[in-house]
This record gives structure tokens, sequence and C-alpha cells, in this order.
């Protein structure tokens, strides 16, 4: 029979018929039975961390296995081995150490006040799972958390060992993500970065006052002074100019961390107002926002709601548009209206509508930071630019080669043989280009 | 009309040769046809030839003429995956912009919007997409003889352990991927085949053969399970977007992916739980919850509001003021520090920052020295006087007459006010109403500390001892009466030296907060309160 036994982490088993089963049409043969044990824990505690939006495996220094022992390589992009039907990159095995948890989230499945079936995994079964999906090439390292046991160091302590020995006994040099408790001790943080390419701590919530009501044990200024110890550590491993030695390393892919969205009454604004602060402070290299989405045990305080994808998607846009398109965050708050951003265009977009007297922009004049505002085109689109219009003046037929997004871009740029005659009322433009098909036609 | 013939369709080596002589000659590319491997049906003509991996890198051939000519390396990069196309034009598209190129075009590769150089870079982005792929979903298979009953692997390394994958790529890539799976799985001995031809790595060496088939596969392993229950669990139901899984994940990859058969079902089962989830009335908690907070608080609570006994009181209530607004952007409040001074030589003195702030109320002649608001250093480390500003107040205390005194350096405001430029956090100046907001603090430490006397550095340090504007430049250099009549001497704050651009400014007025600082430590309060 079918061995994948899917646990169902929702509250009340279901009979066998919802698990996902393998079928044979694919032409693979039916694999021998493992201990149920140890794929009952995976089950149980990869549910309990998938509410962890990262799975990203970028931005480490350069390693492999070639001349020495051990196993594993990175640097570089990130690999996303699968893609689960949420649409979301697997790239690291998520898992938590332990789901047992003595602080009480109402928006977490793992609060101690939830149902949830509990496992812990053996330092040891971490480890092998581990080595063995990576050896299979599923993965490209491990991303580890934990529920907080017995006390915070107590936890720390646990999820560092797994690190240090992957990293010292069996020299494994793919990539390994450890989320730190804000609570533990400076010599554990300095001992998490010294084998994890990343670390990361969630702010959860972008308002004070909320994480203190939904989350009464957490503290926010002891999350931000954990971030802040990881920048101070960060810098001191990144300073070559004391001795001329170079430092112990530490987290060589930098920190993250995590913000809910929609769990409280915080608007996108104050949400980007934190990311700001957040990138500005600590150096972070990547805010992810994840949509409060069903979980299979919920508080009676904190009613459910369906995931609003849509609201996280417009954040992660105007997160880039601050990071990399010299947007400032009052400016992207001001392209929608009281505090949220505009649910069904793009921050760029809503931007430009709001700001008709910047367009069109001559993409043979206008220099780089006028080029990053025209809605459609995007960074790599922009050098293109700039490099071909050195050579001969750009026309539309060029455009279309340097960027894929042309149709969008018509009503806001001039070329050398393309001039927009665009109505001057925004809220039609919009309409327009909210029409997805026939663009072309409606502009020339 | 001159017709090459290429070793197998990736051969890049090869192509670079005879291009070289080509370009020598000055043959034309119109005059030219190429021929790969495959065309000519002689598939594996180098099946034999393994080579080591420590000569990745050819050396040029000795029968290739030494033609003076040179091409840009981005030239090289894009050549190295262009010829990996299974476009049968690819090797004539390389030579023609070779030709060009040398050919009176040197910049050529600089213009996007050249039809040949364009049409090259979308053949080098579909090889790049499919080599990435690649490394993302080929799928290794244990040697069932050596996997054991338990499915895990053994640690020790007697002998290596023995991988297969199966893999159908787009272009002719597995040549230009194995050096991937080489430099991470160098100590298993690994074989990959695809339909055209397979590598096989045995630690040391390379070898690359023909093609396989599907069935060369072992039997699934138990590992497979593991990862499929991994991936069936990951899957959060309540977030269901196909669309994004497909566009990364397309369709033709999935008949070699373990996990893929599991889609369809984790799909169409997501909208039930989703709606069992929405639906399902919140619980209450089991019984041992109770226990468990219980043991887990052991955090006190934050404020309290009466009036503070002791520093270690008050730096709590510190911590937990949020009457400013920038207070929540911060990472902590930065309280007051004591620090003694020792002399080192007679000549040198120390300042000695290991003293702290604990349960040091009753230390004798204190100086209290009062800047303005934490920076950017202070707030990440938690310490006052940290960065440029207090590196500076620090050298020109260590050149004061200050033995016998004992230090405490602390703030007007607590909270670092900024606002974000780039990735840099740049100082805001303190407004009225945070001075006004932190002022209790600061007169909560003097009445705690009692120190004989005060500098007040800047505007801002002043105004909240005072509690009214005070001009820097009127009263520099001046005692005045601070709360509890304690003696306050005003100077510029060490930022207002270091702002200075004009050197001799800068120089001379350094020399005068030396001078006020000496008549701070050493001179004798001449404010107007009675002996």
């Amino acid at each position: 029979m079918n061995s994948i036994a899917k646990i169902n982490t929702e509250t009340r088993p279901k009979p066998s018929s919802s698990a996902p089963s393998r079928s044979n049409d694919a032409g693979f043969s039916h694999p021998p039975a493992l201990p149920i044990r140890l794929q009952n824990k995976l089950a149980i505690l990869a549910d309990a961390a998938k509410y962890d939006a990262s799975c990203s495996s970028s931005g480490s220094e350069h390693r492999n296995s070639l001349n020495k022992a051990g196993i594993g390589s990175s640097g570089g992009a990130g690999i996303c081995h699968s893609y689960a039907p949420d649409g979301r990159c697997i790239s690291l095995l998520k898992i938590l150490l332990t789901n047992f948890c003595t602080f009480d989230c109402l928006y977490c499945v793992n609060r101690v006040s939830s149902n949830v079936p509990r496992a812990r995994f053996s330092i040891d079964e971490v480890i092998k799972l581990t080595l063995s999906f990576y050896k299979r090439n599923y993965i490209e390292g491990l991303f580890l958390s934990s529920g907080i046991i017995q006390s915070p160091d107590y936890t720390m302590e646990q999820v560092v060992e797994v690190a240090r020995r992957l990293r010292q006994q069996h020299h494994f040099r793919g990539y390994i993500h450890l989320k730190t408790i804000p609570e533990a001790s400076d010599d554990l943080l300095t001992e998490a970065g010294r084998y994890a390419d990343r670390l990361s701590i969630n702010i959860e919530l972008a308002n004070r006052k909320s994480l203190q009501q939904l989350a009464p044990q957490k503290d926010a200024p002891s999350i931000r002074k954990s971030m802040a110890a990881i920048r101070v550590k960060l810098d001191e491993s990144r300073d070559k100019s004391h001795s001329g030695a170079a430092p112990a390393s530490f987290a060589r892919g930098g920190q993250s961390t995590q913000m809910i969205v929609g769990a409280d009454e915080s608007d996108d604004g104050e949400l980007l107002a934190c990311s700001e602060s957040l990138y500005g402070s600590y150096r972070l290299k990547r805010v992810f926002y994840s949509a409060f989405s069903p979980i299979p045990d919920s508080s009676q305080q904190l009613p459910l709601t369906p995931a609003n994808l849509n609201r996280e998607h417009r954040l992660y846009q105007a997160d880039w548009l601050m990071r990399f398109y010299d947007f400032s965050v009052p400016e992207i708050v001001a392209g929608g209206e009281q505090g949220m951003l505009e649910p069904d265009i793009d921050p760029k977009l809503a931007w430009a509508l709001k700001h008709r007297e910047w367009f069109p922009v001559d993409v043979n004049r206008a220099d780089k930071h006028q080029l990053l505002r025209v809605p459609g085109l995007g960074i790599k689109g922009v050098f293109r630019i700039l490099n071909a219009r050195r050579v001969s003046p750009v026309r539309l037929a060029d455009l279309k080669k340097m960027s894929r997004s042309v149709s969008r871009m018509l009503p806001f740029v001039v070329t050398a043989d393309w001039y927009p005659k665009t109505s001057p009322d925004s809220d039609l433009l919009k309409q327009q280009l909210l029409l997805p098909s026939a663009q072309l036609d409606l502009f020339s | 009309m001159q017709q090459i013939q290429l070793a197998h369709p990736a051969d890049f080596d090869g192509w670079r040769n005879k291009a070289r002589a080509l370009l020598h000659d000055g043959t034309p590319p119109e005059d030219v046809v190429w021929l790969a491997g495959l065309e000519s049906g002689d598939l594996f003509g180098d099946i034999s030839s393994d080579t080591p991996y420590k000569k990745e890198i050819p050396t040029q051939s000795s029968n290739v003429s030494r033609a003076t000519f040179s091409v840009p390396h981005d030239f090289i990069r894009l050549s190295q995956y262009v010829v990996c196309h299974n476009e049968p034009t690819r090797f004539a598209l390389l030579y023609r912009i070779l030709w060009r190129m040398t050919h009176g075009e040197p910049d050529l590769l600089k213009n996007p919007c050249d039809d040949d150089v364009h049409r090259a870079h979308n053949l080098r982005r579909s090889v790049s997409r499919d080599r990435h792929k690649m490394t993302a979903f080929v799928r290794f298979r244990k040697l069932e003889n050596q996997a054991q009953v338990d499915g895990y692997e053994r640690t020790s390394t007697e002998e290596p352990e023995q991988y297969i994958a199966w893999f159908e790529p787009d272009h002719h890539i597995l040549r230009l991927t194995s050096d991937f799976f080489m430099k991470r799985f160098t100590n298993m001995n690994w074989s990959i085949y695809t339909p055209e031809d397979s590598a096989h790595w045995n630690g040391e060496r390379i070898v690359f053969g023909a093609g396989g088939a599907k069935d060369t596969l072992p039997d699934a392993e138990g590992m497979e399970n593991l990862w499929c229950s991994y991936f069936a669990n990951t899957f959060n139901p309540a977030r269901l977007r196909i669309d994004a899984m497909q566009s990364e994940m397309p369709v033709k990859y999935w008949k070699n992916l373990p996990e893929a058969p599991l889609i369809a079902e984790l799909i169409h089962n997501s909208h039930v739980r989703t709606q069992s989830m929405l639906n399902r009335e919140g619980t209450s908690a089991p019984k041992f919850a109770e226990k468990a907070v219980d043991r887990s608080k052991s955090r006190a609570p934050l404020t309290e509001k009466s009036q503070a006994t002791s520093l270690i009181q008050l730096a709590k209530q510190v911590s937990a003021c949020e009457l400013c607004e920038h207070a929540s952007k911060a990472t902590q409040s930065v309280f007051g520090q004591f620090q003694t001074v020792r002399m080192n030589t007679p000549s040198s003195r120390v300042i000695n920052d290991e003293i702290g702030t604990i349960g040091r109320e009753n230390q004798q002649n204190v100086v209290m020295i009062v800047g303005e608001q934490p920076g950017d250093t202070e707030d990440l480390s938690g310490l006052p006087f940290q960065g440029p500003a207090g590196t500076l107040l620090r050298h020109v205390l260590q050149e004061t007459a200050i033995e016998g005194w004992t230090l405490y350096f602390t703030n007007a405001v607590k909270h670092f006010k900024y606002s974000v430029k780039g990735k840099r956090r740049l100082h805001a100046r303190p407004t009225e109403s945070s001075i006004n907001n932190c002022r209790p603090w600061l007169i909560d430490e003097i009445r705690l500390i009692q120190p004989q006397r005060i500098v007040a550095l800047g505007r801002s340090a002043a105004k909240s001892l005072q509690g009214y504007d005070v001009s820097i430049n009127g009263k520099r250099g001046t005692w005045e009466r601070g709360p509890f009549d304690v003696p306050v001497f005003i100077t510029n704050h060490p930022s207002a030296i270091l702002r200075t651009k004009d050197q001799d400014v800068r120089k001379l007025a350094r020399r005068t907060f030396e001078q006020d600082l000496q008549t701070a430590f050493v001179g004798r309060p001449e404010h107007k309160v009675s002996d």
C-alpha cells in the first residue's frame, strides 16, 4: 500500500483517504517502508516550520568540496530544488527541532495553548536527514528553528549543536540558516554565527503594542537588541583593518527577519516604515512578509481570516522599490490611499499615475534615477538602455529587445520613434492599463 | 565553402580552435558550415577521453595558429553557454559575432540591440536557465545494495557511496553543469545519465559517456518517502498559488521528480483543508499549557511608575519609556555609565570602562558629562559616547587633569532618533518635546548620583539641564546653576568640532574644547549660588 503517511496536523484526524498518496503512473516502483516514527516526526516538524517564509540560500561565501573531506558547496545565487503548490520555493530542509513551546503567541500554530501533535527531533536525526537529503540533491541545506523549551539558552544550545556537528564532524559545506532566540546569551549568538550562513530573528509584528497583545512573552526591545548584536558582529567580522588578519567568519549570508501581515490592524505604511528602520539599523539582507494564514488550531482570541496573498505581494514590490529603486516609504505609501498600497496595481505604477508630471520620460536622455521610476522598467532594463543609447538612439523595436514589459511602459516613455498619446486622466489610464490585452492598440 | 566538424554538440574548445584558424585564414562567416557531433551522426567520438578535473581549462593546442587578435572575456563566457544550446545555427552565430568584432566592430557586445548580440544573449539565457534547473532538479538515488534497511547512510567512509541520477535537459548542458556536481558531491561516486550522454565521477576524475534511458536508474529508495513527506507537509494549503509553482518548476520536469506525483492531490485537497481550518472554532488550551507558561514566566512586569530608588530601577523605567514616537524605532534606550580614571604611567591616564552602572550610586567626586542623544554606535551597543564624537571626547579627557574624579557619561535624550538614507541611519536632532520627555530621567539620574559638577555638552544638554533654551555661543565656558543646585559647566558638543570642515578652525575649536574641559574639572565653579 502507499507508504507516504501524511500526518494530519489538523486537530481531528481524518480518514486516510485525504492523505496524499504516491501513484504508480510516474514510473516509480513502491519504495521500501521506513521507520514510521521518523516520518511522523518529519511530518509534524515540517508542518510546524512552514509559516516561516524565508527559504533563501543565496548570498553566502563561495565554498566547495574539491580536495577536501566532507560534502557540499555554496555561493552565489541560491537554488530552489522544488516548489510546493503554494508557489513557495523549497531550497532548504526547513524544520523545527521541536514544536513544543512555552510561549503563547496567538498567531502561531505552535503556541503552548495549541492542540497540535507535538514532536521533537534528536540532534542526530536532524543531521542524518540533512545529509541524506543533501546527498540526493533535494536541498541546499538546513533551516533550523525551534519552539522555546526549558530556557532560551537551552533551546539555542540545541540548535547551535546541530550546526556545529554538521560543520565540524561532517564537514558539511551546504547552507545553514539558524533562527536565533532573542533572549539567548551573546556567546551562543557568536557560536551560531560561526557555523551558520544566515541568522534570523522574527520581528513578527511591526507594531509594539500588537506584539504585546498577541505575543505577551515576546519582548520587542530584546528582538531589536539581538538584531543589533548580530549587526555589530557582522561589522566586526568584515573589518580587516584592525590587525590585517581576517577576523573569524560570522554569518556570511547576513541576517533577515519576518513580519506577519494582517494579524493586527497595522497598515502598509507602518509595516514599510518598520522595514525601512530595520534595513537601515541592522543591515538586514531581507525582510520577509508573511500573510497571516489559517492554521490548523486557532486561538479563540484571534479569529482566522483567509491569507491576503495580494497584500503580501504588494508589500514585496514596495520593499523592492525601497531597496533598489530609490523610493522613499512616504512616496510609496502616497501611491495608495490611507496608508494602504493600491491592491489592483503595483506600487510603482500607482506612484506614476499620481505623478503624471514626471512623464513621459525620454529613454534617450533621462538619467538612471528617472529611468528607474518608469513602470515596467526594471534595473537590468535600465542598464541595458544606458548601454544601448551610447551606440545609437533607442527606438521602440530596440526597447522590445531590452525589456519584456514594453507595453506597460508605453504611456510613460518617449523613444526616437514613439511619443505616447495618452489621456491626461489618470483614472482612465489606470482602467486601460488594467485591461490585460490589446494594450499596444490602446496607446498607438 | 568550408565544412567544419566538431567533436560533440557542445564542443566549445573545438569551436574555438577552428574559429581561430578560420579567422587567421580570413574565411568570412558566410563561407563556413558548422557541424557538431549530433548533426554528423558520429555522436561520441570522444567516449574514451577522460579528463582529470584538474585540467578543466584546456591548454591551447599546438596546431592552432598564433593569430594576433583578442576578444573580450565576456565573449568567451557568452560562447561557453551559447555552444550548449540546441539551436543548429549557434556555432555560425558565434563565428559571425567573432568576425564582426575583429573586423571593425570591437565594441559589438556592448550593444544589446544588435540582432546577433540580442540573439546570442537569448540563447545564453535559455542555456543558463536550463543549467540552473538541472542543478535544482537532478535527483540522485543511492544504489540499492548500499542503502541500509533503516534508510540512513552509514557515517563511516570505508567505500564511497554510489549515486545515480537521470535527467532530461533541453540543451547540451551536461558538461557545462557537471562541474557543479563535482564540486558539491566530491566525495561521492555519482553518475548522471541524460538521453544524449552521461557523466561519471569517481572522486578523482570525470568521464563522459553514452546516453542512457530512464531505466538506468536503480529502484526508488526509502529516503524518497521521507522527502515526499517533507514536501507534502511544508506545503501550506491556505495559500495555493499553482501559477507561481509552475512558472518556476515547469511541468516538463515533473516526470523525473519523486515529489511531483503528490502535487495533484495536494491541490485537490487544499480548498477543503483551508475551509475546515477557517470554519473550526478556536480551541481552548490543553492541560499542560498553563503549567508550561507558569514555568516560563520569569520576566518581571515592566513599568513601575513610582520614583526610582536605585539606578538599576531607573534604567529599567527608562528602557520601558515610549513617550517619544522615535523610541520604538530605536534598538534600546542608552542609559548613563560610570567610568573611573586611573594613571597608567605618571603621564598617561586610562579611562576604565569596567565599572558599569549597577549599584554605583555612592560614588564620590562624580563629574557628570551630559551629551545630546545616542548615535548609531551607541544605539547598537547600548553604551553612551561610543561613536566618533565619544572617541574624540575620551581623547581630550585623557589629556585633561581628571584624576581624582569619577566620570558619569549620559545623554539628555535616551533613545536614538534618526532618518534612513539608503542603508545608513542619519542622526536627527532631538525635538523640544523629546528633550522634555526625557528631562525627568536626567533629573532622576542627578538626584540618585549627586554629582559634584556637571558638564553640559552642546545645546540640547544645556537646555535639558537648565530647563530653557540656551545659546551655546553666549554661555560657552560659563558655570550655571543646575538641578539641585549642582554647578553646570557649558561647552560645545565634540561633534561640533568633527563637523568643522576648515582645518585651522577645527584645530582652534579643539583647543578651546580642551581648555573648557580643563576649566570644568580643575576650575572652581563660579555660579550664582551662595557657597
